[in-house]
């Protein structure tokens, strides 16, 4: 039993991994939390929906169009909420609270735009493989499970091979930790935040799709409580490293399965909260991070 | 100066007047509205008093809110206890869960801190939708007697003013009060107080576990008024609408008195509150409009506050002038 848990912690870690790396390469670069991401998620929920089952074009165009469209909203945000700021040279957290502001905006225009246009509060969301369970050394599957789990290794070893591999990669890690050095290197480093922004909300949309597909439906909530556990991850992993979100998200994953296998399912939101709250007592800079706060 | 002082307490006074006596003469709805401005300028003036004297910026207030209104829920429902003492003990929880909340936040710093009072804050709701042993999950509870058997809208609103009253003169009590400056200190320069020999722990844990008191108490009185509370009003929406009030407070209340004070916030919270219930094409984007003043209060800070100091300047030229006249 408790090996079930497990599996099943490894899929919602897994999922809650795309979100925190989300994060995290935000982080790397300005230093702050975008609190935009969980509109960002609902909208590319909703969009891969409307795209693949309202209108009939299948997950891959789905996929596509939510993900250029939430890339856009990324820019956007970076562009009203978070470069202002930078140019202005105010506290960094100012940008905490205008993409709080950009977050709320979002959620509630797309929760009276569902609440207009949909009948119903949720909408089924298939996958686009056939729901099997499978049962592989006494434990359960489902084809979906495994579907995230191959899905989410591709695309962290892709992340990873781009950071390490290509000049863009290394411009976003040179920008990361040493703006100015990577400046008068001839990054043009305003540029590669821009991208960041658009890639981590692109990334966003990819974890929007998949989490409907994992919940079964698609609702104008989605979003809200996995964005707030993806950011408790990347705390709890270290900040602006994608290794440490993993980590951390991998770990909240867990936690929150045995939590609500194990106590009962009221605790497992508490879980992510005291876990956070933890590893701020014990280790402010998260798992992999450096010393110091 | 005794009576100087006592003047100044009796300048208002003229304003209270006229906001007690104003039910009188304003429709239903209207009193309705007051009321809930009331209650906003509760949590928005308590917000307040723990930015500007401790520094400490809460992004979680709709989580102590929660947890005021859901205590007092419970103990109406279950233990029939009544109105005032539900008032208090849902201040008192949440200043028991703003001490918890502080106790680990003592070694972050501004954002860090900021980061997990917002998780904070919504953990709270999901833990309000997922207790459903204890909280009825998301049917919410229903039921809850209100302040007095046969009480209208005239009655909550004047109760709404007085707790509204009470907070914001605790708040400038606490702001001038020996307490307040021992916080400024603090929050200026963190080191230096604790190198004069102030407690900084206490004092900051202090400062946040007040604001929670009046945010339960909010709460509490939100569950009063509406006699049913279901996690969905607790969202992380009215965290930032409070902070929007209190933003908006600091800046527009060198415009109505000179000195440091949080009628600001007050003012801001009842011009909100009414703004968005008079535009009635608004009241379903409410919160939206909350999201775009946020944006704008923090990108054009810099702009808007010279702005205000050059219209304040300009005021008190003017001022000047007539008395030279």
């Amino acid at each position: 039993m408790l090996a079930q848990h497990i599996v099943n912690g490894l899929t919602l870690g897994s999922l809650y991994a795309l979100i925190a790396t989300g994060y995290s390469l935000v982080f790397s670069m300005v230093g702050m939390i975008n609190l935009a991401y969980g509109a960002v998620l609902t909208i590319g929920a909703l969009l891969g929906y409307h795209v693949a089952i309202q209108s009939g074009f299948g997950h891959a165009l789905g996929l596509i169009v939510a993900m250029l469209v939430c890339g856009v909203l990324g820019l956007l945000t970076d562009l009203t909420a978070v470069e202002p700021i930078r140019r202005q040279k105010l506290p960094i957290y100012f940008a905490l609270l205008s993409t709080y502001g950009v977050n709320t905006f979002v959620q509630s225009v797309t929760e009276n735009v569902t609440l207009k246009t949909w009948a119903t509060e949720f909408k089924p969301f298939p996958a686009p493989v056939e729901s099997r369970v499978l049962t592989l050394f006494g434990l359960q599957f489902t084809t979906f499970d495994l579907v995230v789990l191959a899905a989410v290794t591709v695309i962290m070893l892709v992340i990873d091979y781009y950071m390490k591999r290509t000049w863009g990669g290394r411009a976003v890690q040179a920008t990361a930790s040493q703006a100015e050095v990577a400046e008068i290197m001839g990054i043009n480093t305003r540029n590669v935040i821009a991208y960041t922004f658009f890639a981590s909300c692109a990334l966003a949309s990819v974890a929007g799709m998949m989490l409907g597909m994992y919940y079964g439906t698609v609702s104008s909530s989605l979003g809200t409580s996995p964005g707030t556990k993806g950011f408790i991850a990347a705390l709890i992993g270290g900040r602006g490293q994608i290794t440490g979100a993993v980590l951390g998200a991998l770990i909240l994953g867990l936690l929150e399965s045995l939590a609500a296998g194990v106590i009962g399912s009221g605790y497992r939101d508490l879980v992510a909260f005291i876990a956070l709250v933890l590893m701020f007592l014990i280790k402010p800079s998260g798992l992999l991070g450096g010393a110091g706060a | 100066m005794t009576t100087k002082r006592l003047w100044g307490l009796l300048k208002p006074a003229p304003v209270v007047l006229v906001l007690f006596l104003l039910p009188l003469v304003s429709s239903a709805y209207a009193t309705r509205v007051w009321t809930i401005g009331y209650m906003n300028c509760i949590m928005g003036v308590s917000l307040s008093m723990s930015i500007v004297v401790a520094g400490v910026v809460s992004m979680g207030q709709a989580g102590f809110y929660a947890i005021g209104a859901y205590t007092a829920a419970i103990m109406a429902t279950i233990s029939g206890i009544g109105f005032p003492f539900t008032l208090i003990a849902g201040g008192l929880l949440a200043a028991v869960a703003g001490v918890v909340l502080a106790f680990p936040s003592l070694r972050l710093k501004g954002m860090y801190f900021m980061l997990t009072t917002m998780a904070f804050g919504e953990v709270v709701r999901l833990v309000a939708l997922n207790w459903t042993s204890v909280t009825r999950g998301p049917i919410g509870i229903t039921g809850i007697p209100g302040i007095a058997a046969d009480m209208g809208p005239a009655g909550y609103y004047t109760a709404a003013l007085i707790v509204a009253l009470l907070a914001f003169m605790f708040c400038e009590f606490i702001a001038g009060s020996d307490f307040g400056l021992l916080c400024k200190s603090m929050r200026d320069d963190e080191t230096a107080a604790a190198v004069c020999g102030m407690n900084v722990p206490v004092l900051r844990i202090t400062a946040a576990a007040l604001a929670c008191f009046w945010a339960g108490t909010a709460g509490a009185f939100y569950a009063h008024l509406y006699s049913f509370v279901s996690p969905q009003p607790f969202g992380s929406g009215v965290s930032l609408s409070l902070l929007v009030i209190s933003m908006l407070g600091s800046l527009i209340g060198p415009l109505i008195t000179r000195r440091p004070s949080f009628i600001g916030t007050a003012v801001s919270a009842l011009f909100l509150t009414w703004l968005l219930e008079s535009l009635r094409f608004m009241r379903e984007y409410r919160m939206a409009f909350y999201g775009l003043i946020m944006i704008l209060l923090v990108v054009m800070q810099p702009q808007l506050q010279a702005g205000i100091r050059k219209l304040v300047s300009s005021l008190v030229r003017r001022e000047r002038s007539t008395y030279a006249s």
